[in-house]
């Protein structure tokens, strides 16, 4: 102890610790005032977990939803063509597709048939009336030296098409040179027939590819999700020897072109030591402290004998100790990042790009590892932490490097090794002369919708 | 200690009980660390509630770290308030110069410093130190803080944290030999 000297000692022993009992009327106050406070903070303890457990349903229903309108484009762009289009293509009876339309070329067997897969193309009430010769009319083509029929639709809009699906059959007694293609595949709404063989039973890529589809339609644009693991390693810590920390997560992006933009929730496990000085004063062991004397008169020896009351009483040493203890402590954080990439090189299977932005760390739970120090019967005076605490909100500025290997039409699997910069640093006060930074490699799966 | 676990843990959850045993145990020890800071007893009662209200905001978040560590802990709590009411009010808690000090006297004086007078006459004459002095002696003395926490908390450097209780002891010592010798003692310096 810096300074101290006989005369502080002497006042420090003397007076001691004043304690002066608040009076009736204050006790009750403060008691009121300490329970209404209690039933606020309860309150406001319960009103988060509600927010938190609504912020966890509507960030699951946002997924939800992606997820749905993701299946259901997906479905009607892979087949091209919905029971309204096929209500369109019924041109023997001239009204509304009462049962599966079919188009067929009599003179040579040839058939294609298109059958919806809806519940309600029986009714036929989905589609415009294809009687009508201003949206419908027929298109005769040639196959194979033969003529074949058609219909195509000119002013049907994609939004006017009701959701749906069907199945092109290819018929065993189809010539293999002939079969057609519904046109919205090609990004018009008619029906051609193409010199290929739709072969039921083989992989979409391969159908892609026969169907002359470029590669790049490999990276449809829309929404993907993904689940993530990323090491990091940082430098300019207080503490050298935990330098791993450990991030997962699950992240959504959205792709048009050679852009994307990914954010998503990743769990964010650091551990890190901090320091303790305690200060106390050492238990020097137990004196027997004189309670009481009562004298009680003996009659019969005629003399006064004393009973001595004792009790224990701890004795500590005025000299104040200093003992400094590491102690290890988890720290869990939320991460929600928000990054903007570029595909600068895009190959058959394997694209390469830029990714950049930010990143939002919010601390979520400490959990302490290690025991407290057993100071036994000391007394603790105070405890001074000498590791500064940590924040609980910091951003951080991502840089990396983007590898993707497309493993099938939905799945991929993507590589991503990162640098990191701190923006704030993670402890509050600036503890380290730089700010931290890291270097990180991400690993993800990735499922395209 | 066990006890005082179960009983902080009780408080957390908002048991009325634990609260009033609470406010029994630690309110004494609190209201007479205040007393040492501020001049008037409603003030450091309400220093006290509020204190209080801080404790119980920060508990859960308090790591318990064997006994005596909450009270140390409680202790910092209702002397940074208090410190705080003192900036509020306006009180310098920084270096007084206007305090007549000398510096021959004074070596006179520590020499011959004993130790007869009760722990309430003692008190006393510390209550009635300038507030920068008291300040200072208090938290150097009885809080244990070390000069440059002081210097941290109050603003100030090091030297003059320093300064300031060396001068603080010697009026102190002063007043003391004052009242020893049945001179006639009067409170030169306002609190």
């Amino acid at each position: 102890m810096e300074n101290k000297d006989s005369f502080f000692d002497f006042l420090d022993g003397t007076v001691g610790p004043v304690i002066v009992r608040p009076g009736e009327e204050t006790r009750r106050k403060h008691l009121e005032a300490m329970e209404k406070e209690m039933i606020r903070l309860r309150r406001i303890r319960y009103r988060n977990r509600g927010l938190g457990v609504l912020g966890a349903l509507l960030i699951a229903s946002i997924f939800m939803v992606i997820f749905l309108k993701g299946g259901i484009e997906t479905s009607t762009e892979r087949h091209g063509v919905n029971s309204s289009e096929l209500s369109q293509l019924n041109p023997v009876r001239g009204e509304k597709g009462v049962q599966p339309a079919s188009l067929s070329t009599p003179e040579n067997g040839m058939e294609s048939n298109v059958r919806s897969n809806s519940d309600n193309h029986e009714t036929g009430e989905s589609g415009p009336d294809i009687s009508d010769p201003s949206t419908t009319k027929l298109v005769v083509g040639e196959s194979s030296g033969k003529i074949v029929r058609k219909m195509e639709s000119t002013n049907i809009s994609r939004t006017d098409i009701p959701s749906g699906r069907i199945d092109m059959i290819h018929p065993l007694q189809m010539k293999p040179s002939t079969h057609f293609i519904l046109g919205s595949e090609l990004g018009s709404s008619q029906i051609r027939p193409v010199p290929d063989v739709i072969v039921s039973g083989i992989s979409d890529m391969e159908q892609e590819e026969r169907k002359g589809v470029s590669r790049k339609k490999l990276r449809l644009p829309g929404f993907s999700f993904g689940l993530n693991y990323t090491p990091e390693y940082m430098f300019n810590t207080l503490d050298q020897t935990d330098k791993l920390v450990h991030n997962t997560g699950l992240e959504i992006a959205w792709r048009k072109g050679p852009f994307t933009l990914r954010t998503g929730l990743s769990l964010s496990v650091a551990t890190g030591v901090t320091e303790l000085a305690y200060h106390f004063n050492e238990n020097l062991g137990v004196m027997q402290k004189l309670d009481s004397v009562v004298f009680v008169f003996d009659a019969n020896g005629r003399k006064i004998v004393p009973s001595w009351f004792f009790s224990d009483q701890q004795v500590f040493d005025t000299a104040e100790d200093v003992s400094v203890s590491r102690i290890r402590k988890r720290y869990m954080y939320l991460q929600i990042p928000l990054i903007l990439g570029y595909d600068f090189l895009e190959m058959e299977r394997i694209s390469f790009g830029l990714r950049a932005g930010p990143v939002l760390q919010i601390l979520t739970s400490t959990r302490q590892l290690d025991n407290e120090p057993d100071y036994q019967n000391n007394r603790i005076i105070r405890i001074n932490q000498l590791t500064p605490g940590r924040l609980t909100t910091h951003w951080q500025a991502l840089f990396g490097l983007n590898v993707s290997v497309i493993l099938s039409r939905r799945l991929s699997l993507e590589a991503e090794p990162h640098v990191k910069y701190y923006f704030n640093s993670v402890y509050e006060k600036a503890a380290t002369t730089g700010k931290p930074w890291s270097i990180e490699l991400r690993t993800a799966l990735i499922y395209k919708f | 200690m066990k006890n005082e676990q179960e009983l902080i843990k009780r408080c957390i959850k908002g048991d009325g009980r634990a609260l009033a045993t609470f406010y029994d145990s630690y309110a004494p020890i609190l209201l007479g660390a205040c007393l040492r800071y501020v001049a008037t007893r409603s003030d450091a009662e309400d220093i006290l509630q509020e204190a209080f209200i801080k404790i119980l905001h920060n508990l859960p978040r308090f790591e318990y770290r064997g006994e005596g560590a909450l009270v140390a802990w409680m202790r910092r709590i209702i002397v940074n308030l208090a410190l705080n009411f003192l900036r509020k009010k306006g009180k310098n808690l920084l270096i007084d110069e206007q305090i007549l000090y000398h510096e021959a006297e004074n070596r006179a004086l520590e020499e011959e410093a004993t130790g007869e007078l009760t722990p309430d006459e003692i008190h006393q004459l510390i209550s009635e130190l300038p507030v920068g002095y008291r300040t200072v002696l208090n938290l150097f003395v009885f809080e244990k803080y070390s000069h440059s926490e002081i210097a941290e908390l109050l603003g100030c450097s090091e030297s003059n944290s320093k300064s300031q209780l060396l001068r603080a002891r010697a009026l102190l010592k002063k007043n003391m030999m004052i009242l020893m010798s049945n001179k006639e003692y009067i409170p030169v310096y306002g609190k």
